[in-house]
């Protein structure tokens, strides 16, 4: 067998099955050097260790349960596929500069100016336009140019002057959310629903009006911003401050009280993932050291990270008096150690770590029937004196494949997932800081992480964003800043854009890296909208049913 | 259809040359597209410098069986997937394939060079077959493969696929 040069060794590999694989990497170091770097190879072992993780009925696709030899042969096929794969680009003129805000099939929201949500354009009757949503198409040619634009406007009359909005839009579900803070009061917001649109409808308003929050947040909202998630059928989920709040939007009835743990560290993230899951992340700062005054290097986190989970479905219909603790709390990796081995193995050297942690404005999901949890966290290193800051950044993602978060809820609710013991030195003070009920205990990483699909990315990105179409598809989004930009803040993208395709049932995890900004899709087709110097975007369709 | 025209002379690394029909040498691409850049050339040898004739001998026999079966098409991964789903040898390949190692692995060299796919599975998949099963310790036994880990390193990857087998 030695007698075959390294890439036929490889390509005879291939036809192996992974146990065979496995066994030849420990024969002698050639086969094993030639193993561990061969992506095909790598793909294939990928696909059997993960089997039993990611082997999940997916909801929306009904289909018989492949054959272990059918998915690698679907999986190969479908990396060769991406591999030749080019996106096919149809360019449209906008007409001038919009900030996309959210993307769906053929569909694009914009503002009609980036400047709107804070000061909205109002027309002679008093109607303000938020954003308008254009349909795309393309001609039957399939020349890349602007053809067809359908422009939706939305507006309604508020009742009194608007001063502040902020618009949530979740066009997956038709619903276009808008949220508006009323002046000086903190304990009010007035969330304004926009339903249903088809080609050739106009968005319907459904209403709703003001929100007390008061009632229910007491003095803990004042001087927060608050965070809007759409939750299963009508329920819209509010936090701010300590507490999260779940409404109806159609009857603007408060439904249940969710008790949040800790202290508030901004920023945070709310998502409501499938039927009765609202994840909600949060952080706590360690207490100081009193017996180190400089670092404490024995625990090298100021900071954990935690995601509390709520159960929607099992609470009850009467309001509690009590706001509800979560059903369970996962506590995020606080060292290199927590993390799952083929992750750890892939942090470049130095291992020693410095900094790891998760930004809570980064934890994103995507609609809510698609059941997808990604989480990110940053590993850091490399510390600057002069500059301060870290010279490498390093990306991790944490997937809950669908299903696989309820399911890991259900595990630790039953028993069948160990929880943190109280007693644990290490980690009593993130018990205490939490005030978690000895009843609902808090989940190490070790024990979760196996619910979860681990992608690691060396990147430097500062900014991330995640988007799951369907059950299917997540694409993850992300950006190397320009640090040298002058504007910072205008709200367009600068620096290159990484666009990561997963598909859970072929375990494919790809990059294709184009500049751009803005992503939406269906379940069948994801779409990257680039948008250029000035008013012209183009529409990639990075993946579809066709491969 | 049996003018010299739809013959070919296919010439070894030990300078032996094979006179064989157009059809059995065309399985292999790498010879179809040599005969199609030679164009109509008539007598004018292929030479194969990386085949010796003992394994051309092996590898026009398995050609012989399979000239009238359609031929792959190029660079296809349909007919990768419908190829690798019947993952069985099938009955005459199996017989035809029980050589010596030192053969097989000249014959998937060969059907490397000659692009000769199905030929190339046919070989990697009886490698397979061949150590299905086996301990690392049975497999260097099998293909004379030394053991050049240090027992650090052997634990190390040991652990490894420990920790990929729960």
């Amino acid at each position: 067998m030695l007698s075959l040069p390294d890439d036929l060794l490889e390509v005879c590999i291939t036809r192996f099955p992974p146990q065979t694989i496995i066994a030849c990497s420990s024969t002698c170091k050639r086969i094993n050097r030639i193993i561990t770097a061969s992506i095909p190879i790598q793909l294939i072992l990928h696909q059997y260790l993960y089997q039993d993780i990611l082997t999940t009925q997916d909801p929306l696709v009904k289909t018989q349960t492949p054959s272990a030899k059918d998915r690698l042969t679907n999986l190969i096929r479908r990396q060769k596929a991406f591999e030749k794969f080019q996106p096919s680009i149809s360019t449209y003129d906008l007409g001038e500069d919009r900030e996309i805000l959210s993307v769906y099939g053929s569909y694009i929201a914009t503002s009609a100016d980036y400047t709107v949500i804070t000061n909205p354009e109002i027309d002679d009757e008093g109607r303000y336009s938020l954003f308008t949503l254009l349909n795309l198409s393309t001609s039957s040619s399939g020349e890349a140019t602007a053809v067809e634009e359908k422009v939706y406007k939305v507006s309604f009359k508020p009742d009194e002057e608007i001063l502040a909005v902020e618009s949530s839009i979740d066009l997956s579900k038709n619903l276009v959310i808008v949220a508006e803070s009323i002046e000086e009061d903190y304990l009010h917001v007035k969330i304004h629903i926009f339903k249903a649109f088809n080609p050739g409808d106009t968005l319907e308003y459904q209403g709703v009006g003001i929100m007390d929050l008061g009632r229910c947040f007491g003095q803990d909202g004042a001087g927060y911003g608050h965070q809007i998630a759409l939750g299963p059928e009508d329920r819209i989920v509010i936090s701010r401050g300590h507490n999260v709040q779940v409404y109806s939007w159609k009857t603007g009835a408060h439904l249940y009280s969710l008790k949040r743990l800790g202290l508030i560290s901004f920023p945070y993230s709310l998502n409501s993932v499938g039927s009765d899951l609202i994840a909600v992340s949060g952080s706590i700062v360690a207490p100081p050291n009193p017996d180190d005054a400089e670092q404490d290097t024995s625990r090298p986190f100021d900071l954990l990270q935690y995601l509390l989970i709520y159960q929607i479905n099992g609470l009850s219909t009467t309001l509690p008096k009590d706001p509800t603790p979560p059903a369970v709390v996962l506590s995020f990796p606080t060292s290199l150690s927590d993390l799952p081995p083929q992750i750890r193995e892939k942090i470049p050297p130095p291992k020693k770590y410095e900094h790891l942690y998760s930004p809570g404005g980064h934890v994103q999901t995507g609609s809510s029937e698609s059941e997808i949890l990604h989480l990110t966290m940053w590993v850091e290193t490399e510390f600057n004196r002069t500059d301060h800051r870290y010279e490498k950044r390093h990306g991790i993602s944490m997937i809950f494949p669908p299903g696989k978060l309820k399911e890991l809820v259900k595990d630790v609710l039953e028993g069948r997932v160990s929880t943190m013991a109280r007693e644990g030195k290490e980690w009593r003070w993130a018990v205490d800081s939490l005030q978690i009920p000895s009843e609902k205990p808090m989940v190490e990483p070790k024990h979760w992480w196996k619910y979860t699909f681990w992608a690691f990315e060396d990147i430097l990105s500062a900014s991330n964003d995640s988007r799951s179409f369907g059950s299917k598809v997540i694409s993850i989004e992300e950006r190397e800043d320009d640090q040298d930009d002058e504007d910072e803040d205008d709200g367009w993208v600068h620096g290159d854009v990484t666009i990561s395709v997963l598909d859970f049932n072929h375990r494919l995890f790809k990059s294709h890296p184009p500049l751009g900004q803005g992503l939406g899709g269906t379940s069948n087709e994801s779409l990257l909208v680039e948008v250029g110097e000035t008013s012209k975007v183009s529409v990639s369709s990075i993946l579809s049913t066709s491969f | 259809m049996s003018d010299k025209k739809q013959q070919v002379i296919l010439q070894t690394s030990d300078d032996e040359q094979f006179t064989v029909e157009k059809i059995v040498a065309e399985r292999s691409a790498m010879i179809k597209s040599m005969m199609e850049d030679l164009g109509e050339q008539e007598g004018q040898a292929i030479p194969l410098p990386n085949v010796s004739s003992s394994v051309l001998t092996k590898i026009l026999e398995y050609c012989d069986h399979h000239k009238n079966e359609p031929l792959p098409a190029a660079d296809s991964s349909d007919a990768d997937d419908s190829r690798r789903k019947t993952s069985e040898i099938g009955e005459w390949d199996a017989r035809w394939i029980q050589v010596d190692q030192e053969m097989l692995f000249e014959i998937i060299l060969a059907a490397n060079y000659l692009d000769i796919k199905p030929l190339l599975d046919v070989g990697c998949k009886t490698v397979a077959n061949m150590i299905k099963g086996k301990t690392p310790e049975e497999i260097r036994k099998l293909f004379n493969i030394t053991n050049d880990f240090t027992p650090e390193e052997e634990e190390q990857i040991r652990k490894e696929n420990e920790w990929a087998e729960e």
